[in-house]
């Protein structure tokens, strides 16, 4: 515990009084009697000090003030009871703490600490405390330096009052100051406004006041106006009276008129009757109207019926369509089997015959005269001959039977195959085939090949007996169809008989002359006919023949087949 | 060296001495055995019927002919065809049809050569002797 500043001891009083220095024995009596006076006087002085002491150290105590001493490391040295009140801890807690932990705004408090020493004292530094209970409390606080004898600066004496009444005081003077101020600002803004009103009522007032020097003028006006219609009135009396001497006229008129009306009544009376007239008509009218309505229906009917029968008919037509069609097939299948039995059944007996014949000649052929082997060598040619015949009737109805592969070809490339090997075969004959380009041709190529060949064929065979032959093939053009056409410088025919060219095992020559079966031409009618063309010849005895056919031009073609 | 048999299929006594003449013409010595339609080809084949104590073996090549009653030639070509022991024998079509179905069919069922009979009989020999030489002596013959 230090209070060496404020409570010195009873020791240090006694040394610092006996410190002089006692000389000799003689007056050592002298001195002792003196000591024991100085001693006494000292004892009584000291007794003396000890009661100013506590007398001091009550003040501090009984203060209601705080009194605190801090030294100049913060540390609390002393407090009194106030302030132990303040904190609610006894000053042995209190004593040897850093200060500003007590104090809610603990920087301002070291600051204000600091301002002390640096300056000296410090003056109505408001400080809230804080109690241990934790309630805080308002301080305002004076504090100056302490300092021993020398001088020294030993450490902070502060002072503080409990201000929680004044600062009551001051925030209801605060707030008493706010709610004026806000009375102030409310009836000024009051008064700007009544102030406004009364503005606005003046100028009312003189709008009002102009309204009403305008309003006596209307009145004014309208005085004199009434005067006017009041005189107005007196013209229009006058008017009036002449007006009832008007209606007197009018109601006569009214009589003439009611005559008139009446008279009009028996018109009208007479018109009803012509329109119940009219209407009669009309009703008979309509009645034929219904009569012919219901004719019409019947005829309606009668058309419905007859549509019917027209549908039946297709139907039956189709039907027999249908009918004929198979029928058709059949024939066609049996036609098939036909030729089938030509190919087998027919030509079998006539290679029979071959075979026996060749066996009779080859084995006993030396044992018949002469005249005996002419027979057998004419059954021979026979044989070959009829076989010709079943080959070109096979073909001629395998011509009308099989089915078409149509597609664009080439006539003169199909030409050319064809001539190339006849020139081989008559290498000993002068033919000059000219042969012009011609369009494409669109059908079967089988066919067409067999038409070609037939005419090429033929071209050679009339022309036989001409020294310098010449065929000329080509084709000429038009919107809807090409004509092909084969023309030589042969034998020719007479053209009264060229309606018998196409005909079947018809000949226009001795067979002597010109070998043939007569089917070759009848085969390539039928080829062009199936190719929806046509065939016919031009010629002169003696001076060639022409032999065109017409095919379907291949843009018609194109229409028709795409 | 043993000959090689040909089996030669045809109903027309005609057509058969014709071209049983037009093979001994070409001097061709093979056995010849002729069946008159399809069954007596197939029993020939099986070694049935008339041909229960046949020599074993297959023929060399068959001619055969289309038209024939009881069994014709399509329908014993696809019995033939269907059969594992039979359908390698080459078989050469004889005949006088030349229609395109008949073609197309025998083709179809798997003959080896189809041959139209000519009307002239010197002709007939010609061909025979072709065929006979190309089936019996060229061409190799499957394994049996």
């Amino acid at each position: 515990m230090n209070n060496k500043f404020c409570n010195p001891t009873n020791n240090e009083i006694t040394q610092k009084s006996i410190d002089p220095e006692i000389k000799g024995n003689e007056e050592k009596e002298k001195w002792t009697a003196a000591l024991i006076i100085a001693k006494e006087l000292a004892e009584e002085k000291n007794t003396e000090i000890i009661k100013e002491l506590n007398y001091y150290r009550n003040f501090f105590e009984i203060s209601l003030d705080l009194f605190v001493t801090i030294g100049l490391d913060g540390i609390i040295a002393d407090v009194n009871t106030a302030t132990e009140n303040a904190l609610g801890l006894p000053r042995k807690k209190l004593i040897g703490k850093e200060f500003s932990t007590y104090v809610i705004e603990s920087h301002k408090a070291q600051a204000g600490h600091q301002q002390i020493i640096r300056e000296g004292a410090i003056v109505d530094h408001e400080l809230n405390l804080k109690h241990i209970n934790g309630t805080t409390t308002p301080f305002l606080f004076n504090a100056s330096l302490y300092k021993d004898n020398e001088g020294k600066i030993i450490g902070v004496f502060a002072a503080g009052s409990d201000i929680t009444t004044t600062r009551k005081a001051e925030d209801d003077l605060i707030h008493l100051k706010n709610n004026f101020t806000q009375l102030v600002k409310q009836r000024a803004e009051e008064l700007i406004i009544v102030n406004e009103e009364l503005a606005f009522q003046n100028e009312e007032k003189d709008k009002r006041a102009a309204e009403l020097i305008i309003a006596d003028k209307e009145l004014a006006f309208q005085s004199e106006e009434k005067a006017d219609r009041a005189a107005e009135l007196i013209i229009a009396d006058r008017e009036l009276a002449f007006q009832s001497e008007e209606k007197a006229d009018r109601a006569a008129e009214l009589i003439i008129a009611n005559k008139e009306l009446a008279f009009q009544s028996e018109e009208k009376a007479d018109r009803a009757a012509e329109l119940i007239i009219a209407n009669k008509e009309l009703a008979f009218q309509n009645k034929e109207k219904d009569k012919r309505a219901a004719e019409l229906v019947n005829a309606n009917k009668k058309l419905a019926f007859q549509k019917d029968k027209i549908e039946e008919f297709n139907n039956q037509l189709e039907f027999r369509v249908m009918e004929r069609t198979a029928e058709l097939e059949s024939l066609n299948k049996e036609l098939e089997a036909f030729s089938y039995s030509i190919s087998h059944d027919l030509k079998a007996p006539l290679r029979h015959i071959a075979g026996y014949v060749s066996l009779l000649l080859k084995k006993y052929g030396n044992l018949f005269p002469k005249e005996g082997e002419h027979y057998l060598d004419m059954i021979s040619f026979s044989v070959e001959n009829m076989g010709e015949l079943i080959e070109g009737l096979l073909h001629l109805s395998r011509s009308s039977r099989i089915d078409m592969n149509k597609r664009f070809l080439n006539m003169n490339e199909i030409v050319d195959t064809l001539i190339q090997p006849v020139k081989e075969q008559e290498i000993d004959r002068k033919i000059e085939f000219k042969i012009e380009p011609m369009p494409l041709a669109f059908g079967d190529l089988e066919m067409m090949r067999s038409v070609w060949a037939n005419l090429i064929e033929n071209a050679v065979k009339f022309t036989r007996k001409k020294d310098l032959t010449k065929i000329v093939i080509g084709a000429t053009e038009n919107e809807n169809e090409i004509i092909y056409y084969i023309k030589d410088n042969g034998v020719g025919f007479d053209m009264n008989y060229a309606s018998k060219l196409f005909t079947v095992f018809q000949r226009l020559h001795l067979r002597k002359d010109y070998e043939g079966t007569g089917i070759g031409l009848a085969t390539v009618q039928r080829v062009i006919t199936r190719h929806g063309g046509k065939i016919w010849a031009e010629s002169k005895v003696g001076e060639g023949a022409t032999f065109y056919f017409s095919l379907i031009n291949r843009k018609e073609s194109e229409k028709t087949w795409n | 060296m043993e000959l090689k048999t040909i089996l030669y299929v045809d109903d027309n006594p005609l057509d058969i001495e014709l071209t049983l003449e037009a093979i001994k013409e070409n001097h061709i010595l093979n056995p010849i055995i002729v069946a008159n339609d399809g069954l007596e080809a197939l029993e020939y084949l099986a070694s049935n019927g008339v041909y229960k104590n046949r020599k074993p073996g297959n023929p060399s090549m068959v001619l055969l002919d289309l038209k024939m009653p009881r069994m014709d030639g399509l329908e014993f070509l696809a019995i033939v065809k269907k059969d594992e022991n039979f359908k390698r024998i080459p078989i050469i079509m004889l005949t006088s049809s030349q229609e395109k179905n008949d073609l197309i069919k025998s083709y179809n069922l798997g003959i080896n050569a189809y041959v139209v009979k000519p009307l002239n009989f010197l002709a007939l020999i010609n061909i025979i002797k072709q065929i006979i030489i190309f089936w019996t002596l060229i061409n190799e013959l499957p394994p049996e």
